[in-house]
């Protein structure tokens, strides 16, 4: 079977270029996916080679090439676990596993805990509890908080469902506000006891 | 009864995720309870304090992978694959599995070592007779030195990168030696190499790991005028093997008759890169663990 023609040479160049420019968003979201550095700049690099290499399949306008490269990062971040079987990313939870770290970030009064919190001074505080979230919740909080993806978007990167999206974001926020809330807590029951 | 929203409603209403009637009644709820106000705004404000500090202490792209990922973005637009002249050339190969370049992996090196240190490769020291494919042993100490930093290596972190471009192009494209001048028999490329590089350019032959001669042609690198050779495993597509050629003139700084196995952050796909008084050679293969698997079978060990 002969080769496939090539897409025209304008086309082509714009699609490099469109792919170049969301570099930084990749290289960010890999680190992030997966807390490793070289890992990171592997999948990027496995990224950029897969689209490369199905460049010809990709039809959709220029727009759309944004969540298809972060879907090839994800797939590149789930098929290198697969390959390692090494157990799969870290804390992989199910549906019933988030629920249930969902309901205990529920039971315990939020808002009261916050209204003391300083936003300007929480970016690393902030930064750890998203790192500490399951995978699955951190994977949708990252796209969607970070890399600005829409629901629709993330469903298709992930491959399940946008309602299953939108629970997913509500349930990290939830634990991320737990999260900042206790640190709160103890801060302040720090400083009440060394005063 | 409370119509007050829930926080995953109020999720929902910043997120622009609620239906038109469900929207208006959040608002009116938000309208008229100043708790529910604050919670919305605790809620905006996780999330942008969430986009700044991950956004904040994430490190840039490290010049390496860019240079990289522009090097391969950079190789020219796909153009059909030129139809094999000779029946010598192999067919291009379209492979079902994904291509994947891991960082550097101690197998790639143990393999690619193992070529040089098993005398596969021509060049070092010179052929007796430059335009015959032959095998040279070389000294084993040849290829000891591994750097993962190029630029201890006196390599240019550029060059690194586009040589791995051209390696990338041809294994995609299959072949991509075009220059009529250039013979598709490994046995008849001499005087066209020779006019190119000159008299003294050894010519490599790989057939003893079986890696058949797929192409040579002149490449656009940086630091010269360039042969790219290409090899590839008649029984086994996954492997390739580029090697490089250019005159030396300065654009690597190490001394000759050195050789460095470039690994690491400076080269996803470790290349080992020698040199001796008159030219400087690239050498880097794609499916490392296969290779490796070649020199094992050869019964070398690099120990690495």
């Amino acid at each position: 079977m002969p080769p496939e023609l090539p897409r025209k040479l304008h086309d082509s160049v714009l699609f490099r270029e469109a792919a170049l420019s969301h570099l930084d968003s990749l290289h960010r979201f890999a680190i992030h996916l997966s807390r490793n550095t070289e890992l990171a700049s592997e999948l990027v690099q496995e990224t950029y080679l897969q689209a490369l290499r199905s460049e010809h399949t990709f039809d959709r306008s220029l727009k759309h090439i944004r969540p298809w490269l972060f879907k090839i990062l994800n797939n590149a971040y789930r098929q290198h676990f697969r390959r390692q079987s090494r157990g799969g990313p870290t804390q992989t939870l199910t549906d019933a596993h988030e629920d249930a770290a969902a309901a205990n970030a529920a039971l315990l009064p939020v808002n009261s805990r916050l209204e003391d919190l300083n936003w300007d001074q929480i970016d690393e505080e902030l930064k750890h509890a998203i790192d500490a979230l399951p995978d699955t919740l951190r994977t949708v909080f990252l796209l969607f908080a970070v890399e600005d993806l829409k629901y629709r978007e993330i469903a298709d990167v992930e491959g399940i469902p946008a309602g299953t999206v939108m629970s997913r974001i509500s349930r990290a926020r939830q634990l991320l506000m737990q999260t900042l809330a206790l640190n709160s807590s103890g801060s302040r029951s720090k400083s009440i006891r060394s005063a | 009864m409370s119509n007050r929203p829930s926080q995953s409603e109020l999720i929902a209403y910043i997120d622009g995720a609620l239906a038109p009637e469900k929207r208006a009644a959040v608002e009116k709820e938000i309208a008229a309870n100043r708790q529910l106000r604050h919670q919305l705004r605790q809620l905006i404000k996780l999330r942008s304090t969430a986009r700044k500090a991950v956004r904040d202490s994430t490190d840039p792209v490290p010049d390496a992978l860019r240079a990289r990922i522009e090097a391969m973005l950079q190789v020219e637009v796909q153009k059909p694959v030129a139809k094999p002249r000779t029946q010598v050339v192999s067919k291009p190969v379209k492979r079902n599995s994904p291509w994947i370049y891991p960082i550097w992996r101690p197998a790639l090196v143990a393999g690619l070592a193992a070529c040089i240190a098993i005398g596969v490769w021509v060049g070092l020291p010179s052929l007796n007779d430059p335009l015959n494919p032959s095998a040279v042993t070389l000294p084993r100490t040849i290829a000891r030195t591994i750097v993962q930093d190029a630029s201890r290596a006196g390599l240019p972190a550029e060059l690194v990168s586009v040589v791995q471009a051209r390696h990338l192009k041809c294994v995609m494209m299959g072949n991509n030696f075009e220059d009529p001048k250039f013979s598709h028999i490994l046995a008849d490329v001499g005087p066209a190499v020779r006019q190119y590089l000159g008299d003294s350019v050894a010519i490599p032959d790989l057939s003893s790991i079986n890696l058949d001669f797929a192409g040579v042609g002149p490449c656009q690198v940086d630091g010269g005028k360039t042969l790219h050779w290409l090899f590839r495993n008649p029984s086994d597509p996954k492997i390739h093997v580029s090697v490089f050629v250019q005159p030396f003139s300065g654009q690597v700084a190490f001394d000759q008759n050195s050789a460095f196995v470039i690994a690491g952050p400076n080269a996803q796909f470790p290349m080992l890169v020698w040199r001796d008084d008159k030219f400087v050679y690239y050498l880097i293969g794609d499916d490392f663990g296969a290779t490796s698997q070649t020199a094992t079978k050869l019964g070398v060990g690099f120990g690495i």
